[in-house]
């Protein structure tokens, strides 16, 4: 039944594509005129067909065979077309056609293999050294719509790294038929797990002797507005990720059927990796003699690791997942993120410290959240956990600034995976939320009637991942660019910084920094023939704007947690008259609140305003509001005024 | 790496930048802190240096290049070119900025004798670290392209780095230009060029201080700058050293033109082999290597093959102006610019064919056709900003980095750029206006674009009155006409997508209390018309006794962009602007003016910048009209004039945020 089933959708599928003959001039079926005008729609390219085949003959052997043709309908959609694939020690690229048919679907051009650029990523990336190469090739034509094809395969030779399927790019493209079989043999070594995939999926699933052959089968997939602060996943658009039970690296076995065995895999991959140096032994027996608890001992040694050591990042063959030996590390002076963690867990191994390394996906925004479920390898970093009973410390070791139990934005608040002897274990990093990421302001400004000029005394606090960027800057710059950063970081119309101060406060597992700047500020105070114009709101719109033209179809997604209170202080003359005064104003809304509130208490006006937002995944329903306190907090820079009048004049 | 400059800069270009940095940072030329040697070659200097955690005169200081000397020697056509350099690291940023060393080549150039070493302060005892060979790393970036890189070992804040190698390249008659400035201060640097003593060579020399030529090659020792010429006896060789001491960092500023304008580096060029004379002029160069090609035949005379094509285009135009312009929209419209072309051979013929050519294919291939339509029309030759423009005495030609079309029309110049798709007839992209630029013809000849011959003009137009239906809704009309520059700038940014623009348009849109009913744009698509705006938008109208308003709804700076308060280097805009917002507001009735702003007309700099904001309030009409107008008449500014000038625009900046208002 199954054998039939796949084979009706084999038939089906090649009987409904318009497949290109590579001898043939004349295409009339991939037309640019003959797409649906459904696909049409918010798209710059479509689709048309799209055929992937991975056939797994074993751990080290994986075919991959790609053909595919899309059409450009306009100049946003050009990039759609360039053909760019990316491979290494472990993966071949073969066999590349390609071939560029005009509107109507005749024949212009096919694709020169000497014409396709085969480049190293050597200064595209963050790597120095790396076996990361792609071929690229662009059909540059100049009348749109046209229509390009390739074909290529791939000979990838590590179950590790098995491809996944995503045939709908982004969301400025749509799909009119996509088509993806995935076939090894028994017994099962592939996982698969599918995100975002339609109703109108077909999925057929075949076995003929030993071998299974699964297939998905996607067609009119339209193009889509993207809605900034909408995706709570990893995806934007259909895909399949493919994951294998076991697989060899270049010559190391391993499994990743469970959390735990890659774990393990990680582990021995890396172990007895930490021998140090004699004379650093001894030198971190010296540096630690007066350290009383571990906690001191790891600050000492995470420390001395940031003065005596620097990024560099070697991915090179196994050197990609192996660390480079601890005495390497320490003998050069510098090692990549997993370098670097196997060199301060080799120190704290020395401390009598046990340490791990966990295996992170990193990164502010967009980093790719660990489904608990689906093990696979999709990390990009490593950082180091000591762990404790009740005080868990958390060490990032690429980074020169960081307090030792601190992790920033980076890798804070998420699934990583810790790498023991007893195999992989799935912990959550900590989260920095409000209560820890915080920015209080106070300004005072005395109101100088004589002048245009203000002066602004601030006082402001930062606190967790609101410090984060400013933490490296004041830690790096030298004077002049501190003095230079320190003039344009404040969001007045214009002012200067006479005199400024920076004091590092809070922990080690939470660092805070407090800012003291005396500022000459202008345009905030506007004369007009009687009345002064005294604006408070000078601060920016904490909120993130979502600019998007049709109706609100996805929830609004919030990832950061923080709150920031503001507090001015104007101190008038004794004879000023206040013409007007905002009374103040709250909006409160699940995902935010923002509230801001006048006191009038003798020549003093107090300015406070608070703004709190909350972290979580918010109905589509909450759009309106949203959109409604964002142009409330924007519009304080014309409302929020208390005016003076002269009634003299 | 001057001597594989154009090639090189557009592998450089793509690099994250900290290597860039470090690419820059080799590209330039070097010198020393004492004139005997490097301070690696003294223990005692070594000593000194590594407990120096401070300079003086250089308290903003990163990292100090302590020592650099290039060595170039042109021996029976061979070019070897040897680099010294030693740098104090002060801080962690600058060992991560400057730590790793990469040595980018084209083609058939073998690096030697590579070498670097950390030095290093241990409990007071001096140590040495070299980097292994075999961290010595080759990556084949590109077919043509590769790079060797290491990592010094053991940096950190405090240690001094010093790394050497030799460049050995067929070269002809050529050495690489020597920069005696870079990103950090540069204690001494020192530039020894060795060729045969039958070239004759000469040299132009950018520096703060003036590199007097001495007698006596110890006078060297206690200058800041200088040169000497000594003849080596019985080799047939010619020396020749440059020095420069104390050079400060150059430091990065916005409306700056590129690092090149001021770096302190001296160029050589060839003038002579004995009596032979080599490229001297411009028109030499012209004639030699462009005019004599066999590829220029398309341009100048075998062009028939455009001539169908050509009588096309032009069929019913009446004047000659239009006739050009129906030639240069073809050559935009039609033709797609292939920026990653990798096999390069000029053939303008397949160039028409294939429809794509990189930017000079498709130059030559503008002019041709218009050439072929009757015109006179001839390439140019420029060099784009950020890069150095092109000298008018000395035909420096690896700046040429770009190229347009001139044509003339009733005897008045064009200059044209097929090769933007944005870009109107008869402009070109800001960074074209880079001074010299060199027409190709059989009697070649200098023209000078300037950025004072580019303005751009925009005109907002503002309507603020009252729905005849309701008094309660306040009604906004903004019609705002770009100039030619921000036309291009705009298209170019939404490239085609409508529905991107309208989505930018209504984010941008400044009025805050008003809700945008509806946003359309006119000549969306056509680069030979200004781009224009329109805005609806309305606003709920209180009825309190007293209104406060601000009616420049598009103002023409939100920020100062001059936020910095100290300036290095004179300020060079890329165009004039001329930007003009007139308003016009019917009052509601009932209503009456109470308190408006003063007029207020600003200049700046003896008038060359103006800013002149005229409100009127018409009583019988009951209407507020106001003319507010911001105009430059030159591009540069010295830096004496720059606190005026950041003041000008907090002035200005303030003149629009005032308020009116209005009682019952």
């Amino acid at each position: 039944m199954r054998f039939r089933k796949i084979k009706v959708l084999l038939s089906f599928f090649l009987c409904i594509l318009p497949f290109f003959s590579w001898g043939k001039n004349d295409n009339s079926d991939l037309s640019a005129l003959s797409i649906d005008t459904n696909l049409q729609i918010y798209a710059h390219a479509v689709v048309r067909y799209d055929s992937t085949f991975v056939e797994v003959a074993d751990l080290n052997r994986i075919k991959f065979k790609r053909k595919y043709a899309i059409t450009i309908l306009d100049e946003n959609g050009k990039d759609y077309g360039n053909f760019l694939q990316s491979y290494n020690n472990q993966i071949e690229i073969n066999h590349i056609r390609g071939a560029l048919l005009n509107a109507t679907g005749k024949l212009i051009r096919r694709l020169k293999e000497k014409d396709i650029l085969d480049r190293s990523m050597f200064g595209l990336d963050y790597t120095f050294n790396s076996d990361s190469r792609f071929k690229a090739y662009s059909f540059v034509y100049p009348s749109y719509p046209y229509t390009v094809i390739y074909e290529f395969e791939k000979t990838i030779k590590s179950a590790f790294f098995l491809p996944g399927w995503s045939p709908q790019i982004n969301s400025g493209c749509s799909v009119d038929q996509a088509f993806f079989s995935l076939s090894y043999p028994e017994p099962d070594n592939i996982r698969h797990q599918e995100h975002l995939m339609p109703a109108s999926l077909q999925k057929s699933n075949h076995q003929e002797n030993s071998i299974v052959t699964q297939t998905w089968l996607l067609t009119n997939l339209a193009a889509f507005e993207l809605q900034p602060l909408s995706n709570p996943s990893n995806f934007n658009t259909p895909t399949l990720t493919l994951a294998a039970t076991e697989f060899n690296l270049l010559g190391h076995n391993g499994k990743m059927n469970t959390w735990k065995n890659f774990g393990l895999f990680n582990y021995e991959l890396n172990k007895e990796r930490d021998e140090l140096p004699e004379s650093t032994r001894k030198l971190i027996r010296k540096l630690i003699e007066n350290d009383t608890s571990s906690l001191q001992k790891i600050q000492t040694l995470y420390s001395y690791m940031q003065k005596n050591t620097r990024y560099v990042a070697d991915e090179y063959g196994l050197s990609g997942w192996q660390t480079f030996d601890a005495n390497e590390v320490c003998t050069k002076g510098y090692g990549d993120c997993k370098g670097l963690t196997n060199y301060l867990k080799a120190l704290l191994k020395e401390a009598g410290i046990t340490a791990y390394a966990a295996l992170a996906n990193a990164g502010e925004a967009d980093y790719y959240k660990i489904d608990p479920n689906f093990p696979a390898n999709t990390f990009n970093h490593v950082i180091l956990c000591v762990p404790a009973k009740t005080d868990t410390t958390w060490v990032e070791c690429t980074n020169q600034q960081l307090p030792a139990g601190y992790l920033g934005g980076f890798t804070q608040n998420r699934n990583v995976l810790l790498t023991t002897e007893k195999g992989g274990f799935l912990l959550k990093t900590p989260a920095y939320k409000k209560d820890k990421s915080f920015l209080i302001r106070n300004a005072k400004m005395v109101f100088n009637k004589a002048s245009e000029e203000q002066t602004v005394l601030l006082h402001n606090e930062y606190s967790g991942l609101m410090q984060d960027d400013m933490m490296y800057m004041l830690k790096t710059f030298p004077e002049d660019k501190k003095q230079k950063w320190v003039n344009q970081k404040f969001s007045f119309p214009s002012y200067l910084v006479t005199n400024y101060d920076y004091t590092f406060t809070g922990t080690r597992k939470l660092p805070a920094i407090v800012e003291k700047a005396e500022t000459k500020v202008m345009g905030l105070v506007h004369n007009t023939g009687k009345r002064t114009f005294i604006n408070l709101d000078w601060m920016l719109n904490p909120m993130q704007e979502i600019s998007q033209s049709g109706s609100r179809t996805k929830p609004i997604v919030l990832r950061k947690d923080f709150k920031i209170i503001d507090s001015v202080l104007l101190v008038l003359p004794e004879d000023a008259e206040i013409e007007s005064m905002p009374s103040g104003g709250a909006l409160q809304f699940p995902f935010a609140s923002y509230v801001y509130s006048f006191q009038k208490r003798g020549n003093q006006i107090l300015f406070v305003r608070q703004y709190q937002q909350n972290e979580g995944i918010y109905s589509k329903e909450n759009f309106d509001d949203y959109q409604k306190m964002y142009h409330s907090i924007n519009a304080g820079k014309e409302n929020l005024n208390v005016v003076l009048i002269d009634k003299k004049s | 790496m001057q001597i594989y400059s154009i090639s090189m800069l557009k592998l450089t270009l793509s690099l994250p930048p900290f290597l860039f940095c470090i690419l820059i940072f080799l590209s330039l030329e070097m010198q020393v802190y004492a004139s005997q040697g490097d301070i690696i070659d003294n223990k005692d200097s070594v000593l000194f240096y590594l407990q120096k955690t401070h300079f003086e005169h250089y308290p903003d200081a990163s990292a100090v290049i302590l020592y650099e000397k290039g060595d170039a020697l042109l021996y029976h056509g061979v070019l070897s070119y040897k680099i010294e350099r030693t740098i104090k690291i002060l801080n962690q940023d600058a060992a991560n900025q400057v730590g790793s060393v990469i040595l980018p080549a084209l083609g058939a150039v073998s690096f030697n004798k590579i070498r670097g070493i950390t030095y290093n302060l241990d409990n007071g005892i001096l140590v040495k670290q070299e980097v292994d060979k075999a961290d010595i790393i080759k990556d084949e970036v590109t077919d043509r392209a590769s790079v060797l890189k290491f990592n010094l070992p053991s940096l950190k804040a405090g240690s001094i780095l010093h790394y050497s190698y030799t460049i050995e390249v067929f070269a002809f008659a050529h050495i690489p230009d020597w920069n005696f400035q870079h990103e950090y201060p540069t204690l001494y640097s020192e530039y020894d060029m060795s060729i045969p003593s039958y070239y004759i060579f000469t040299h132009i020399i950018r520096s703060d201080f003036p590199l007097t030529e001495v007698n006596k090659k110890s006078a060297l020792d206690t200058m800041e700058g200088g040169s000497f010429f000594e003849p080596i006896k019985g080799s047939g060789q010619a020396n020749t050293i440059w020095i420069r001491r104390h050079i400060r960092a150059l430091k990065k500023e916005p409306y700056r033109l590129g690092d090149n304008q001021y770096l302190e580096r001296i160029r050589i060029h060839f003038t002579n082999i004995g009596r032979e004379p080599l490229l001297n002029t411009w028109d030499q160069v012209c004639r030699s290597i462009f005019l004599e090609g066999k590829s220029y035949i398309y341009v100048y005379d075998n062009n028939n093959f455009l001539r169908e094509t050509v009588d096309k285009l032009t069929a019913g135009k009446t004047s000659t102006l239009d006739k050009a312009k129906a030639v240069f929209a073809f050559m935009r419209d039609s033709f797609a610019l292939d920026e990653g072309k990798k096999v390069y051979q000029l053939h303008l013929r397949n160039t028409f064919n294939i429809r794509r050519g990189t930017q000079w294919e498709l130059c030559l291939l503008t002019t041709a056709l218009l050439r072929r339509a009757g015109f006179e029309s001839d390439p140019v030759l420029i060099a784009a900003k950020p890069a150095e423009s092109l000298n008018a005495m000395f035909p420096d030609i690896e700046n040429i980095n770009y190229y347009v079309t001139k044509v003339t029309i009733d005897q008045k110049d064009y200059y044209l750029d097929a090769t933007q798709k944005y870009l109107p007839f008869g402009i070109l992209l800001p960074k074209c206006y880079n001074g010299y630029g060199r027409v190709m013809c059989r009697k070649s000849y200098g023209i000078q674009l300037s950025p004072d011959d580019l303005t751009d003009r925009n005109v907002i137009m503002a309507t603020l009155g009252f729905s005849s239906e309701t008094e309660h809704t306040l009604q906004l009309k903004l019609d705002k006409q770009f100039g030619q520059i921000s036309s291009f700038q705009y298209r170019k940014k939404w490239n085609g997508d409508q529905a991107k623009a309208k989505k930018e348009l209504k984010a941008a849109f400044e009025a805050d209390k008003f809700h945008l009913i509806r946003v359309n744009i006119d000549n969306f698509s056509d680069p030979d018309k200004p781009l224009t705006i329109h805005y609806e938008a309305e606003a709920e109208m209180s009825h309190d006794d007293l209104l406060y308003m601000n009616l420049y709804f598009d103002k023409f700076c939100k920020d100062n962009p001059f936020p910095s308060v100290h300036r290095s280097f004179p300020v060079n805009l890329d165009y004039q602007l001329n930007n003009n917002y007139f308003l016009n507001f019917s009052l509601p009735r009932g209503y009456t003016v109470d308190d408006l702003p003063k007029s207020r007309i600003l200049e700046f700099y003896n008038g060359q910048m103006g800013f002149k904001n005229i409100i009127m309030y018409d009583t019988s009409a009951n209407q507020i009209s106001i003319s507010s107008k911001f105009h430059t008449n030159t591009t540069t500014f010295p830096v004496s004039e720059y606190t005026d000038l950041r003041t000008f625009f907090e002035q200005m900046n303030e003149a629009q945020q005032k308020m009116i208002v209005l009682k019952k």
